[in-house]
């Protein structure tokens, strides 16, 4: 089921492809004749798209249908298939853990996707300054996005480790601080004496995935780049005619001019923060006390390790319900502040 | 009329090459030479399956000549039984499973292992009393023995002889009680460089089904009923056993909290000589083998109020009930935890092997390794006991993760444990689902 979100581009792509050929079907049938030649072409056409439609058939229509079956019966993979009708989302209507992962999803989205698209359009400004070395700087900002989730995730359990971590050993750094209980006079204090014990503490363990959450700001702030660049220099031009500040010009011209990208930006960020899994399946499992368990690391718990497969189906097809409404609200909401040129 | 006998056509194409691509793959029952094959599936690592391949598996078929073995491995334990699922549910299932007490639980309760109790009474070669009963214990459910165990160990505490020295405390013995276990683990706790944080612990008291158990019943407590129809984790001793077990860390800080490992596993702590005592099985030894710089032993696990008592981990191997060749598969599955299987084991290191004649023996006991007392962990099957799990046992293993705040220190014990007993208590009154 996730595969259809993830595959939405895909989907799309398949009926642009499916769309041409089939216009060029239709034009040629209006035309009454068809000559021989014409006829081999269109042929070649849909064999063209033919092996993409087949792996599209095999690899994501059929397990979302599966899966849509599967919502439906109760399956351990070990015994035979039986059908219990809305069973799943009954049960699922009072598993506290459902309810206490989609809280955990929500509490991230909404601080993670302000965070990264902040942050991704901050360093995309900063990084679409002419100044010498750009390139290694741009260079540098995206390289998170490319490396292995893996390798960043056991990076930043160490980072976050509560005694030995880089975060704490920074934090309790000693510092000249002013003291001012008997008189004015200077003392050294560790910046914070007692630092968050960040994976370990159910309190700590989501802000500090959300501060990981930063790492990856490299994608968007690409996207928010190649925007950036797409604005015609002459628009800021008038805007300087026309008296505007520097607040005014990056307000009124470049925040318009860049809406739809800031609004791609958006609806992937909302996908992307409600998908979240790798992180806490790699660092914290879900803990402490569930605190990071998200909405698809449970999902992903049933499935591969309670082996409850129509349980699951169904988590993800409810996932895909939430998603889906978010987005067509995003589509309908863009429609007031979104502007194409 | 050509768009029709295209269509024709295609279909024609069409629905062999797609039923080929559909049809169930079937394993061939017999090999060239009318051998029946059985496959039996297991997550040995590279240098186990050599083990296999080049001494068990040649070794049973000169004996067995009309058998022939397949091995099937996950290589490793990650992703064990997601393949074993697949391999069922694709209809290819094997003949023999190799399970763990983690991961057997769950396919007893699914009911698709064979009992062998009409295997055993048919086979007169086969003697039942050549095994630990406690251990074949840890493989019955519901009245039916679902297979036979391979490899064994009891836990047991391993404790840094010098580190008892050095502090002047007698080493653990017969006496020990909880109140001898707790002053040790005191003595033993220390801040060896002055800087206000704690640098060596007496204990480490790790949130693992494996242990806790074993100081529930210690206070006399349980957490089923033998009907498994109640959970008893409420019960006033349980709370005690298991309060004593978390407070070591919370309370007494003679054990380490979450944080205060270091991200260091208990035995790694026990190696870099940062616990003086753990409880461990003999499975350790092969992590141990690779460097202790001190003197070490082990020791039975201290008396608790009510009794001494521990648990086990094992191997073993299951026959799956859609085999086609029981008597075959149980041929190999009793070759697998007999003489030779239990002799393999010894080879690789593995604990102690199920079969009674070669775990009691001198060939294991006086390995390179062995500490003095190594036959603790041979003595500790006396009071040793299989932990329990419920038909629901998704369920159970979810509310486990309740105590993980009692833990962390958040929430109080015995709140924790009336909450546990109680989620327990609906799923084993409910559906399995």
């Amino acid at each position: 089921m996730l595969l259809l979100v993830v595959k939405y581009g895909e989907a799309r792509r398949l009926r642009e492809h499916i769309g041409i050929a089939w216009r060029r079907f239709e034009v040629q049938r209006m035309r009454q004749r068809m000559s021989r030649r014409q006829r081999a072409e269109a042929f070649s056409g849909f064999l063209f798209i033919l092996p993409w439609v087949i792996g599209f058939l095999v690899f994501t229509a059929g397990p979302v249908i599966a899966s849509l079956t599967l919502s439906f019966c109760k399956w351990d993979i070990l015994t035979p298939v039986k059908f219990v009708g809305f069973g799943n989302y009954a049960k699922m209507a009072q598993d506290p853990l459902v309810r206490k992962s989609l809280l955990n999803t929500l509490y991230y989205a909404a601080f993670a996707i302000p965070l990264g698209m902040c942050g991704a359009l901050g360093t995309a400004l900063l990084l679409n300054q002419k100044l010498s070395g750009m390139r290694l700087f741009r260079t540098l900002f995206y390289v998170p996005s490319v490396t292995s989730g893996v390798a960043t995730y056991l990076l930043w359990s160490w980072i976050f480790n509560p005694e030995l971590g880089l975060l704490n050993r920074a934090l309790r750094h000693q510092v000249w601080w002013l003291d001012f209980s008997k008189g004015i006079h200077w003392k050294i204090v560790p910046l914070v004496a007692n630092p968050p014990k960040w994976l370990a503490d159910p309190n700590w363990a989501m802000p500090a995935l959300i501060i990981m959450s930063l790492w990856g700001v490299g994608g968007g702030m690409l996207i928010y780049l190649a925007g950036l660049q797409g604005i015609p220099e002459e628009l800021y031009e008038a805007a300087i005619l026309d008296g505007a500040n520097n607040v005014q010009k990056f307000r009124y011209v470049t925040i318009p001019m860049l809406s739809p990208t800031i609004f791609f930006n958006l609806i992937m960020s909302i996908i992307g923060a409600f998908q979240v899994f790798g992180a806490a399946f790699i660092m914290t499992g879900g803990g402490p006390m569930n605190a990071t368990l998200f909405y698809v690391l449970y999902l992903f718990q049933n499935a591969f390790m309670y082996f409850r497969m129509g349980y699951a189906s169904a988590m993800a097809w409810v996932l895909f319900i939430i998603i889906l409404t978010l987005t067509l609200i995003q589509f309908r909401l863009s429609r007031k502040w979104v502007h194409y040129q | 009329m050509k768009r029709v006998l295209t269509l024709v056509i295609s279909v024609i194409v069409a629905v062999p090459v797609v039923s080929w691509v559909m049809k169930p793959k079937v394993r061939p029952e017999y090999d060239e030479h009318g051998r029946v094959i059985i496959e039996w599936y297991n997550y040995a690592t590279p240098e186990f399956l050599d083990l296999y391949q080049k001494y068990l598996i040649p070794e049973f078929e000169r004996t067995h000549p009309h058998i022939k073995i397949r091995l099937n491995s996950s290589l490793g334990d990650t992703g064990y039984d997601a393949k074993l699922l697949t391999l069922i549910a694709g209809k290819i299932p094997p003949d023999l499973v190799h399970v763990t007490q983690q991961n057997f639980p769950f396919y007893a309760v699914k009911d698709i292992l064979l009992d062998l109790t009409p295997l055993i009474k048919s086979d007169r070669e086969f003697h039942i009393n050549d095994y630990f009963e406690r251990v074949l214990e840890g493989m019955r459910y519901q009245g039916k023995l679902l297979g036979l165990p391979s490899d064994f160990s009891t836990i047991a505490l391993v404790y840094n002889k010098d580190m008892f020295d050095k502090y002047g405390v007698p080493y653990p013995d017969e006496t020990w009680d909880w109140n001898k276990f707790l002053w040790a683990a005191k003595k033993l706790t220390r801040d060896t460089d002055g800087d206000g944080v704690i640098d060596q612990f007496g204990f480490v008291n790790i949130n693992s089904y494996n242990r806790w158990p074993a100081w529930v019943w210690m206070a006399g407590g349980d957490i089923l009923t033998a009907d498994m129809k109640k959970c008893l984790m409420d019960d006033p001793r349980s709370i005690r056993g298991m309060k004593f077990y978390v407070n070591l860390s919370i309370k007494e800080h003679v054990a380490p909290t979450a944080t205060q490992t270091l991200g260091q596993s208990f035995e790694e702590m026990f190696m870099a000589e940062r616990a003086a005592m753990i409880a461990d099985s003999r499975y350790a030894y092969k992590v141990f083998s690779k460097g202790m710089n001190f003197r070490w032993d082990v020791a039975h696990m201290p008396k608790g109020p009510a009794c001494r008592a521990t648990t086990f981990i094992w191997g073993g191997n299951c026959i799956l009930k859609s085999t086609k060749h029981p008597k075959e598969a149980w041929e190999f599955l009793k070759f697998l935890s007999g003489y030779e299987g239990a002799i393999l084991n010894v080879k690789a290191g593995n604990a102690f092997p199920a079969y009674k004649k070669v775990a009691m023996s001198d060939i294991v006991l006086k390995s390179s390794i062995s500490p003095p007392n190594d036959k603790v962990f041979l003595e500790a099957i006396s009071y040793g006991r299989q932990a329990p799990f419920p038909p629901q046992y998704t369920e159970f293993s979810q509310a486990m993760t309740k105590f993980e705040g009692a833990f962390l220190g958040l929430e109080p014990v015995d709140v924790v444990c009336r909450r546990f007993a109680q989620e327990v208590n609906a799923a084993v009154s409910g559906e399995v689902w």
